[in-house]
């Protein structure tokens, strides 16, 4: 879009308003998760008790953006791109709480998964490395939101099958884990939600990338999204 | 590139576009194809081609001076008022040309009617206003069929249940809303094809903004309408098909949804979104 001024400078202050605002929520949720990933890999169960106290950051800065947006539709009654934009926002900040829900999900799980394994050697390494490549998609998804960076966002897009193919491989070595008798069927059963909802998350992000496409082209992006989530269907390791 | 004549209190400019969307449609009720139209030497309308779908209302929007109401008046030859404008190009109603010279501008006046930005009732009872069309256009052969057609015409403009006890007393004694209801209420009286609307709404308050809006859609079923609006809401409450103009160029039309959800062209986004300099 070619970026010429609004005639009111108000409304234009009121979109950008509401964009750092998305942003601002994006970055949270973003820390969230790379606390998450930082207490699983410092093996410091403590660390994450404090993330899950900050969720309500979250929801409430989710509240003030949808009634930013009410009071933006009201008040300017925004058209096309502008429309797309404030109506997105809304969406993008449900999209991001998600994101901060499941992350406080992992914390809860990696403390109980840290209090109750006691020597067992648990695959924190694996799931730091689906962790590490959903968080790189937060960040890239948001920069991708502030710029209107269409390219960046497909990338985003197109991650996201790696995420997936990275948890159907995790959730079949743990299940062998768990068939071995190396991880309970608890904390397994633990392990494999944390996956899950990392690939959640890379669903959300995902969203968000092909909203990015909605806000600058008016569209939904061309072709399906590509998907190797191989969990829903498996029968055999 | 076409180098366009500026409209009065505008500044110059090429404008590198052909209209975007589709000017056509399936059954047209007016055909306008290049129509150019000049103020002295100055070129107010610029190749403008556009159908004017039966039955459906089409809002034409743009900035002051862009050419949308010079356009409109071409449509029934209200142009014709003003000496030193002249129309080049073709505008065919029901396929006949409205400007061939055998053309008589008082009964296709009656066929394509007007309302005008303010409301302009005559200084007569609110009975005669309906009822003046129809006599000189010889309508009625008694009082009984007169009396049909005005009592018709002002329950369709929705005036009736408003005016039923005092049709004898002057027009200009109802309100603003009213007032423009009744020359609605006059122009439908001819049993006109298309109905051409200047900003009807510029001098009233919204709930009779709200009640004209409605009298638009209830008015659709049975004539064409054009509006020309500086509201936005406006156009995209009450249209079909909105068509933007800028320096007598006709840049995009189209469904009003898309024009105002997802516009092709760049200056389209630009003035429905408020980057209009």
């Amino acid at each position: 879009m070619q970026d010429m001024q609004h005639t009111s400078s108000a409304f234009a202050q009121d979109l950008a308003d509401l964009q750092m605002n998305v942003v601002r929520l994006g970055m949270l949720a973003s820390r969230q998760l790379n606390a998450c990933l930082r207490a699983m890999s410092d093996f410091q169960a403590g660390q994450v008790d404090r993330l899950i106290e900050q969720d309500v950051e979250l929801d409430n800065l989710q509240n003030v953006i949808d009634e930013r947006v009410l009071s933006i539709i009201t008040m300017r009654a925004p058209r096309a791109d502008d429309l797309r934009l404030v109506v997105t926002a809304a969406r993008v900040a449900s999209d991001l709480e998600r994101v901060g829900d499941y992350a406080r999900n992992i914390a809860k799980r990696t403390s109980a998964v840290m209090d109750g394994a006691g020597d067992a050697k648990m695959p924190w390494d694996a799931l730091i490395e689906i962790g590490t490549l959903v968080a790189s998609m937060i960040d890239d998804v948001l920069d991708a939101y502030q710029q209107g960076d269409l390219e960046a966002a497909q990338a985003v897009r197109n991650s996201d099958i790696h995420v997936d193919k990275l948890n159907t491989g995790f959730m079949k070595s743990v299940i062998k884990m768990m068939e071995d008798d190396k991880v309970s069927a608890l904390d397994g059963t633990h392990l494999i939600f944390m996956s899950k909802n990392l690939e959640r998350i890379g669903d959300y992000t995902t969203s968000i990338a092909e909203q990015i496409h909605f806000i600058e082209t008016g569209t939904q992006p061309d072709g399906d999204r590509p998907k190797a989530d191989g969990t829903s269907v498996l029968s055999s390791l | 590139m076409n180098e366009v004549a500026t409209p009065a209190g505008l500044e110059s400019g090429a404008l590198p576009m052909d209209t975007v969307g589709n000017v056509y449609v399936e059954s047209p009720r007016i055909t306008a194809r290049n129509v150019d139209v000049y103020y002295g030497d100055k070129k107010a309308i610029d190749g403008v081609t556009l159908d004017i779908a039966e039955k459906q209302v089409i809002s034409f929007i743009g900035p002051s001076g862009c050419g949308k109401s010079t356009f409109l008046r071409a449509l029934n030859r209200m142009n014709d008022t003003i000496d030193i404008c002249r129309m080049e190009g073709e505008i065919k109603l029901d396929g006949e040309d409205i400007y061939a010279p055998h053309i008589d501008v008082v009964p296709l006046r009656a066929r394509v009617g007007m309302v005008f930005q303010k409301p302009n009732p005559f200084p007569k009872s609110i009975y005669d206003n309906v009822a003046y069309g129809p006599r000189i256009h010889g309508l009625a052969t008694n009082r009984a069929e007169l009396d049909d057609i005005v009592t018709q015409s002002l329950e369709r403009a929705g005036l009736w249940d408003e005016v039923k006890d005092r049709l004898t007393q002057p027009g200009t004694g109802l309100s603003g809303g009213q007032q423009q209801r009744l020359c609605i209420a006059r122009t439908i009286a001819v049993s006109p094809e298309v109905i051409l609307m200047d900003e009807p709404c510029s001098a009233l308050d919204p709930i009779a903004t709200a009640k004209i809006e409605e009298l638009i859609h209830e008015l659709s079923n049975q004539f064409t309408i054009v509006i020309v609006t500086h509201s936005m809401q406006q156009a995209a409450r009450v249209s079909n098909r909105t068509a933007y103009f800028h320096l007598g160029k006709l840049v995009e039309v189209g469904e009003t949804g898309e024009i105002f959800s997802n516009p092709s062209h760049e200056m389209t986004r630009n003035y429905i979104t408020g980057r209009f300099g």
